[in-house]
């Protein structure tokens, strides 16, 4: 004899204790176009990370000619080994005007934007909230000042900026970080200065005024957990601008010179193109394409999985 | 009297500057609050009431010092905090508490109930970790949540109970004054009534003395023992809570008072007709002469225009009942 029983419903415990953070971050992997285009910039991240580590396409290889210069993606050449023999290989990317692999200068590229794009973003992001929180919070003669600054620097164009510093600092790596984040902090810093200002009028910082905490502790305590949402899209805007604009800079000779870099790849190959070499440009800029789409949709969905008013 | 007050305000003035130009050259000023003065005596309730704008909520974060004085002094438990710094003022932070208005922005969103609440007691170094939480854990039941609730975010809370852990935030440091601004404005009305019965509850059980602001008449008729009128940055009226409601003198106070509405339509029909007041308030910025109060009042004669009316005790049988009016 069997007796029925009765399953009991399974119920859903409610979640308590649970973060604004963890929160957000269980709605972002909700998000199904921000989890793909989070996962294409870790593939790139990842790709970037090796190289850098030397697992392959290191600069040795790039910069050392593999064959004949223009070789069309796929076609065959003939590769001359150690021991003087031949042997037919393809080049499935081509190469370039000095016979350099395209598709090892395309993956090299890769870590050159990762490190421009990472530092350029941490610097001007840094530099931004930094000096936005002093300006907001403190306020008086500080913040005229730093307004001041503001105001000069947005009132001439930024490309300006940028070329100057980078004549300052001369061609190179070095060059191109300082020129770009000493021009990308200015946004930061106006948004992040607004914020603190009406941060600083919420009641909780009132409150905690109110029982005599320091302005340090409200600053780090009270304002800057308050606005991560704000650097993390800062973060993500500024790496995505620097990659863009050290094509321009390439392009007008201001790039990394010596060390290949979707700017100077575009920017030295356009001449090939008029003679229908179309391949290294077109390459650089799918992969650039396809890097800052997928940025802009993970921004987009951080957006909106990070900001707390949407969040609730 | 003022050897035991425990607060005493003497025509404290707070302007705001407003700056403008290129040179950022103060052109003007908001006379939010213009020559308030009282005194607070332990255990009693001041309710402190008048429109938006009249000054209230500022005079309150002058009290509690998070704005500075522009003028007048204070005293709070007989030593002079106008402009006390640092160490001075720490008696200050650590005795009076502030409860907000706004139960969604009073409380950061980024800590636990348990950071939130254990802030002051870390401010000013008070318990090891284990009687803190300890502590905290009493206080949310004694303000009707539960101790378990200690580990959640504000988020994940109502309004009425984000409110009581305002209060609880409040307490922690058993301060001697606390001033609630506009505690319950932004709640149900069922909740109202809940967080009131709470904070009188509070006030027996850890012998506080309250300053409660508050736009309603209502609400602050049932919590107050005093009651003072704002208009414009100064107090037109002060009176015993029964007094006031009973017996109202000064023109504003009567116009608030009739404004009440009355649920029973025989009652109403009784009260006859109802005289509102008519225009708005003046601007802060240029405040009218003589009596602030001249444009609106309905009996207002040409010496209010010019003579500024101080408070005068009209109280019957020696209980205080300050009007600050010519005319009555």
């Amino acid at each position: 004899m069997t007796t029925a029983t009765l399953e009991k419903p399974v119920k859903k415990e409610p979640r308590f204790g649970e973060s604004l953070f963890t929160k957000s971050v269980r709605k972002f992997r909700r998000d199904r176009l921000g989890m793909a285009s989070l996962s294409i910039v870790g593939v790139y991240a990842v790709i970037a990370l090796c190289v850098k580590l030397g697992l392959f396409c290191s600069l040795d290889l790039t910069t050392t000619p593999v064959g004949p210069q223009h070789i069309a993606p796929g076609q065959t050449y003939q590769h001359i080994l150690a021991d003087g023999k031949t042997e037919e290989r393809v080049s499935w990317f081509g190469t370039d005007i000095r016979g350099n692999s395209v598709g090892r200068k395309l993956i090299y590229s890769i870590k050159q934007a990762f490190a421009i794009g990472i530092m350029v973003a941490f610097f001007s992001v840094l530099i931004g909230v930094v000096l936005g929180s002093i300006s907001g919070y403190f306020g008086g003669r500080v913040d005229d000042f730093l307004l001041w600054v503001y105001t000069s620097m947005s009132s001439v164009p930024y490309i300006l900026w940028i070329i100057a510093i980078s004549y300052a600092f001369g061609k190179g790596f070095l060059g191109v970080i300082v020129a770009l984040s000493s021009t990308f902090w200015v946004g930061v810093y106006f948004n992040i200065r607004a914020e603190v200002r009406r941060l600083k009028e919420m009641e909780y910082v009132l409150a905690s005024e109110s029982f005599g905490m320091t302005r340090m502790r409200i600053i780090f305590g009270d304002i800057l957990p308050n606005m991560t949402h704000l650097i993390s899209i800062f973060l993500s805007l500024n790496f995505i601008a620097a990659i863009k604009n050290e094509v321009i800079l390439a392009f007008l000779g201001l790039g990394i010179a010596g060390e290949p870099s979707w700017g100077g790849m575009i920017s030295s190959a356009r001449l090939d193109l008029i003679a229908g070499k179309w391949w290294e440009v077109t390459g650089a800029t799918i992969l650039l394409f396809i890097l800052v789409m997928a940025f802009n949709l993970f921004t987009d969905s951080l957006q909106d999985a990070f900001d707390p008013k949407k969040v609730g | 009297m003022s050897e035991n007050a425990l607060l005493e305000v003497k025509d404290l003035k707070k302007h705001f500057p407003i700056k403008g130009g290129i040179f950022r050259k103060t052109v003007g000023q908001v006379h939010a609050v213009d020559g308030v003065s009282f005194t607070l005596q332990p255990g009693e309730t001041l309710g402190l009431v008048g429109e938006s704008g009249c000054g209230k909520s500022t005079l309150g974060r002058t009290i509690i010092r998070l704005y500075d004085v522009t003028a007048g002094s204070m005293k709070f438990q007989g030593s002079d905090i106008t402009n006390a710094e640092g160490e001075d003022l720490r008696p200050v932070r650590r005795n009076m508490a502030m409860i907000f208005q706004d139960p969604y922005a009073s409380l950061n969103p980024r800590m636990t109930v348990s950071e939130i609440i254990e802030a002051p007691m870390a401010v000013h170094n008070k318990g090891i970790k284990s009687e803190r939480r300890e502590k905290i854990a009493d206080l949310l039941e004694v303000v009707g949540l539960r101790a378990k609730m200690a580990n959640r975010y504000p988020h994940e809370f109502s309004g009425g109970q984000r409110q009581r852990i305002g209060i609880a935030r409040a307490l922690i440091l058993q301060p001697k004054l606390i001033i609630a601004d506009e505690p319950v404005s932004a709640l149900d009305v069922s909740i109202q009534a809940q967080v009131i019965n709470l904070m009188m509850q509070l006030k027996d059980q850890f012998k506080l003395t309250y300053i409660f602001i508050a736009h309603d008449l209502a609400v602050v008729e049932h919590i107050s023992t005093t009651v003072a009128v704002m208009y414009l940055g100064h107090i037109m009226e002060k009176a015993s809570s029964k007094a006031l409601y009973a017996n109202p003198k000064h023109p504003y106070t009567q116009a608030l008072i009739q404004a009440i509405p009355i649920a029973d339509p025989k009652k109403r029909k009784a009260a006859g007709e109802k005289q509102t007041l008519q225009g708005d308030i003046p601007s802060p910025i240029t405040p009218p002469s003589g009596c602030v109060f001249h444009t609106r009042c309905p009996l207002a004669e040409e010496r209010c225009k010019s003579e500024v009316p101080a408070l005068r005790n009209l109280g019957e049988n020696g209980g205080e009942h300050l009007v600050a009016c010519h005319l009555v």
